[in-house]
């Protein structure tokens, strides 16, 4: 058989093939987390509780497999350790995914006996367009920028709202965490935020993101970041997510979703890297035949 | 499971399976579900932007405004809003001057616009760009290369951090800086590329390799995450909760493109 002329069709079925039954496997794969994802994690652990955390869901359903496990672990993670939660969107469908990352994480918390209060501990500003602008001018008044909450709500100076008590620029967030799939994502709010306000930022990006933002972590304008699919896992091995997987059936609202779906992917890559060395030796071999170049 | 509940499912299959059919050739059943799906994208984003840019930065402080002019009951207007309503009415002026594109006759307007929107951006990200990537990559370059009382490449006991994989090494240093000097050499066409920088332009591409490899690994990655969200959704709702959606309408699916090679087939012999 020539693989050269090989349907690429029956490669997508045998990638269908293997994430089924990847899926299927009862069982986990070992899991070491990386340097990146416990500086992620340390980032949140480290702080003193009531800091202020900002959360920007900057992505979209698309991604949501790699995201929204980090999303919805950062939110358990901060509130958990006692942390106020500021939940902003700079991607119209962020909205959407902060909602559904905060289901799951305060259903998680009332599990472990853990009650945040809504306008105490936490508060969604919504989404707000403009990208880089916004971030701006975030920089230098917050309350100019988001004048209501996500429920059209007045927020600031309100008694009733004490989550928000201090909050004036970006300079008295305690740290900000971005979830990005693109732009406007971490490389905008490195630009416009963290290194002019010198604001302590950590990141959860998709896997594409992952490669560029080891020189910023390099360079410490990063105090860590979660990188793709792996990232997820790793969070939920510190956060010990792993010990409480034993749902029936794979969902990616179950506890060690991404634990899980890592046998699937590793399947995967073995495979690929199989493939990829068999057309190549297969390639040498035809050039060979032909007298070519070897 | 509520019948509503049951219907969502049945559309996440129903989409899933059409956006995946692409995969064996472009079709009707592909084409259907990707305008729904950029209807929907495109439907959301407006109410979206209305609900949570246009109507409270915009229309309420204008309508607001035009209240306490005519002295109705929100003569409140410089306590509510930061911004002049005259700022806000220039933003709406230079909204309507994009849309002026459309016209034959005043469509160079929205140049005005758009050179307003340019030269914001170019004077933001001036600023942003030149500190977080330009000085602060170079700063994170500028690296020790030998070890030193004080500098990092020195551990607590004094011995040479010779590797390591979790922070500064005289290894990862030494990586660092030639990488980078090398990379520059292979960009660097004022200078023939023979003698030393043909090797240091080789080793630049080596580099190069490594990083584009290293960023194909991730790329696959990413891929594959999102394959597996998919599949997680197909096989959640391929239970007896939700009708076996993911059966049925795979069995739909693959009858139909049957149908259609079958009916291909004898049309062409036809």
């Amino acid at each position: 058989m020539n693989l050269e002329s090989l349907d690429r069709r029956w490669v997508f079925l045998g990638v269908a093939v293997l994430t089924f039954g990847g899926l299927l496997l009862p069982f986990r794969l070992p899991q070491v987390p990386g340097e990146t994802s416990i500086s992620y994690y340390n980032a949140l652990q480290n702080l003193p509780p009531g800091s202020l955390v900002m959360i920007s869901a900057d992505y979209s359903p698309s991604t949501r497999p790699e995201l929204e496990p980090m999303h919805r672990l950062t939110i358990y993670h901060a509130l958990k350790n006692g942390h106020r939660v500021i939940n902003i969107a700079l991607w119209d469908v962020g909205v959407n995914q902060t909602a559904l990352a905060m289901g799951w994480a305060l259903a998680q918390l009332a599990s472990e006996g853990v009650h945040p209060r809504k306008d105490v501990d936490y508060l969604n500003l919504g989404f707000k367009a403009g990208g880089e602008v916004v971030m701006s001018q975030m920089g230098s008044s917050i309350p100019t920028t988001f004048r209501k909450d996500q429920e059209g709500r007045y927020i600031w100076e309100n008694a009733e709202i004490p989550v928000v008590a201090g909050l004036h620029d970006m300079k008295d967030v305690d740290l900000l965490v971005t979830i990005s799939a693109g732009s406007p994502g971490i490389n905008q709010w490195l630009a416009q935020v963290q290194k002019r306000y010198n604001v302590a930022t950590v990141a959860g990006v998709t896997a594409v993101m992952a490669p560029e933002l080891y020189t910023f972590y390099h360079s410490r304008q990063l105090l860590g970041f979660l990188g793709g699919l792996v990232g997820a896992a790793d969070y939920e091995k510190l956060l010990g997510m792993t010990e409480r997987g034993d749902a029936v059936g794979l969902s990616i609202l179950v506890p060690d979703f991404a634990n899980r779906a890592m046998v699937a992917q590793s399947l995967i890559h073995y495979a690929l890297v199989l493939v990829i060395i068999i057309v190549n030796v297969d390639f040498i071999l035809r050039r060979r035949a032909r007298g070519g170049r070897s | 499971m509520t019948l509503y509940e049951v219907f969502l499912g049945w559309m996440v299959v129903f989409f899933t399976l059409a956006i995946f059919s692409f995969l064996y050739k472009d079709n009707p059943i592909y084409k259907f579900a990707e305008h729904v799906y950029l209807g929907a994208a495109v439907g959301y984003g407006v109410v979206i932007v209305y609900a949570q840019v246009l109507e409270p930065d915009l229309v309420m402080p204008i309508v607001d405004f035009l209240r306490h002019l005519w002295g109705g009951p929100t003569a409140v207007y410089g306590e509510q809003y930061e911004v002049s309503p005259g700022w806000r009415l220039v933003a709406l002026a230079l909204s309507i001057m994009i849309w002026a594109r459309l016209t034959k006759r005043f469509n160079w307007w929205s140049r005005w616009a758009l050179a307003m929107i340019v030269g914001a951006y170019a004077a933001l990200r001036l600023v942003g760009d030149a500190q977080a990537y330009l000085v602060a990559k170079i700063n994170a370059t500028l690296l020790p290369l030998w070890p030193m009382p004080g500098n990092p490449l020195l551990d607590a006991d004094g011995g040479i951090r010779w590797v390591s994989v979790e922070g500064p090494s005289l290894l990862t240093n030494w990586l660092i800086v030639l990488g980078v000097a090398a990379v520059l050499i292979h960009f660097f066409f004022s200078v023939e590329h023979k003698g030393p920088m043909k090797g240091a332009s080789r080793f630049g591409i080596m580099i190069l390799m490594i990083t584009f490899g290293s960023s194909f690994g991730y790329t696959v990655l990413a891929r594959v995450s999102l394959l597996i969200g998919r599949v997680v959704d197909l096989q959640e709702r391929a239970t007896g909760d939700y009708f076996y959606a993911t059966y049925i309408i795979g069995a739909a699916m693959i009858t139909y493109f049957v149908g259609v090679k079958l009916y291909e087939r004898a049309a062409g012999k036809a």
